[in-house]
């Protein structure tokens, strides 16, 4: 029954998008341009590539970039997020400066990040979580500065001390607004992964599909296009189902006041 | 009230919905006072950008050990306000609160809150045991008689059978007494607790004619047991 319903969910989320390749499909099948070959070449290309020749010189390096920026941006971000939404005198001194590092288009640093630290991976890391940092630490710093203050007098009251207060009230009063930040932060690190790749590395997602535009191989970049996308998407899913999890009770409760 | 009462009846909330409660238990290893809180010319002023709002009153009184004391007076006279600054959530901006002769500056481990909003007291993500369990577990009481206790105060309340609810799942008055049940367990015993509590002036609401508004009444009722309203 529950596989019946999964399977239902997933028809339902996924049939547009199914759509779209069909459409695709058909209308590039006799297609001779040379910049939009048929998709049913770069499907033969993207299973040649991806399946699974390629992904320990492109799609690996990516991750290995990637996961490990995203831990930290969130080892980072979460505490001073929560310490800044703690205490009001400090947020006020630095709310400029973070509203600047947030303002900043990341992409301006890159130079900067080469000078200082060369081109190898903690660099690469580094940029990442220059740029994903943001989101997850102003969601910690919002989401504990909007914590209802009929808690935290009763964190006070019943003197829970302050591991307590942080871990059982806090936190988990804030996690839906910290999981809202690591979502962008998702977005924001793929896309600085991307672009790091393309402009200094020799390995990697970006570095392949900049490679194949120069080389006048269309056919393997569009083929890393599409893994591209579909390696976003499928991060994506993965995060919505682990925010599931994580706030079930979020969930259940809104889903209850939305009657 | 004593316990058996409380599990017989079940009555742990004589009061209305608009109540917020003080409840301070006796501290069974100190030695037995007669005075427990008392406000020695307390007065409290909000400080806002719209301007200085004090709230009516030059307090004083003492509460003895058994006494049932209600705060009375319209809505927004600043009984929550008082309540507040009695329990150590907020300092006085005059005058002195003490507990057992000691000045309370921070909230005191022998009083417990149950303020008016009881319901967003409650951590929505745990059940009800949990969230009552919560002030026992935190002081480190080790986890037998943390399940006990918690179990013990639930059913005094009522809600032996709604333990895995989340407190979403309850309604207005269930909610109310989780928070009461949190509030009574980390004093211990129900019996020699003594209970501070606000309610709105049962009547309608009055139209006040001018001058100055009259400051909260505090009202001793003698033994707890006795009181009702
Ligand atoms: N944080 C605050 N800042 C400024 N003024 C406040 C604040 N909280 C309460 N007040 C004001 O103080 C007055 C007393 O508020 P309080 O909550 O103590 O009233 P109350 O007697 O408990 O009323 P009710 O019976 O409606 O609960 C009100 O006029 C209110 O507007
Ligand atoms: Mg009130």
């Amino acid at each position: 029954m529950r596989v019946v319903q999964w399977v239902v969910a997933v028809a339902g989320e996924l049939w547009f998008a199914v759509a779209v390749l069909a459409a695709w499909w058909i209308l590039s099948s006799g297609s001779t341009s040379f910049y939009f070959p048929p998709l049913s070449e770069i499907w033969a290309r993207f299973r040649e590539l991806w399946l699974f020749e390629q992904v320990p010189t492109d799609v690996w390096p990516s991750l290995r970039n990637f996961s490990p920026a995203i831990a930290l941006s969130c080892l980072i971000g979460i505490p001073l997020g929560v310490l800044l939404g703690s205490l009001r005198t400090l947020q006020q001194i630095v709310s400029p400066v973070l509203s600047f590092g947030w303002a900043l288009p990341k992409l301006a640093l890159l130079p900067a990040f080469i000078a200082i630290a060369g081109i190898g991976d903690g660099m690469k890391v580094a940029f990442i979580v220059a740029g994903a940092i943001w989101p997850i630490l102003l969601g910690a710093r919002d989401g504990v500065r909007a914590v209802d203050p009929a808690l935290r007098d009763m964190a006070r009251s019943y003197r829970l001390g302050r591991a307590a207060t942080i871990f059982k009230v806090l936190l988990p009063a804030a996690a839906p607004q910290i999981f809202a930040g690591i979502r962008t932060s998702l977005a924001i690190g793929l896309v600085l992964m991307i672009v790091g790749e393309m402009l200094v590395a020799s390995s990697g997602l970006g570095y392949f599909v900049l490679q194949a535009q120069q080389s006048y191989a269309l056919v393997d970049m569009w083929a890393g296009a599409l893994l591209i996308g579909l390696l976003g998407y499928l991060i994506n899913l993965l995060f919505s189902t682990l925010e599931r999890v994580v706030l079930r009770w979020h969930f259940a409760r809104r889903a209850l006041h939305a009657g | 009230m004593d316990e058996s009462e409380l599990s017989r009846s079940g009555k742990v909330n004589p009061m209305t919905n608009t109540m917020d409660a003080v409840v301070s238990g006796q501290d069974s290893a100190s030695a037995e006072p007669d005075i427990v809180p008392a406000a020695d010319h307390v007065a409290f002023t909000y400080h806002t950008t719209a301007g200085d709002r004090p709230i009516p009153g030059d307090i004083t009184f003492e509460i003895g050990r058994g006494e049932f004391v209600s705060l009375v007076g319209p809505s927004g006279i600043g009984k929550t306000t008082l309540l507040r600054v009695l329990s150590g959530l907020m300092r006085p901006t005059a005058g002195e609160v003490r507990l057992d002769g000691q000045r309370v500056t921070e909230p005191p481990r022998q009083l417990a809150l149950v303020l008016q909003d009881y319901s967003r007291s409650l951590l929505p993500r745990y059940t009800i045991e949990k969230n009552v369990a919560l002030p026992l577990s935190a002081a480190k009481v080790n986890r037998r008689d943390v399940r006990e206790r918690t179990a013990t105060a639930l059913a005094a309340v009522g809600l032996a059978a709604d333990v895995d609810k989340y407190p979403w799942q309850l309604s207005g008055g269930m909610q109310q007494r989780v928070a009461i049940a949190r509030a009574c367990l980390p004093a211990g015993d129900f019996g020699h607790g003594r209970t501070v509590c606000v309610r709105r002036r049962p009547d309608p609401v009055r139209p006040r004619g001018p001058g100055p508004a009259p400051p909260p009444r505090v009202r001793h009722d003698g033994p707890a047991g006795d009181a009702r309203h």
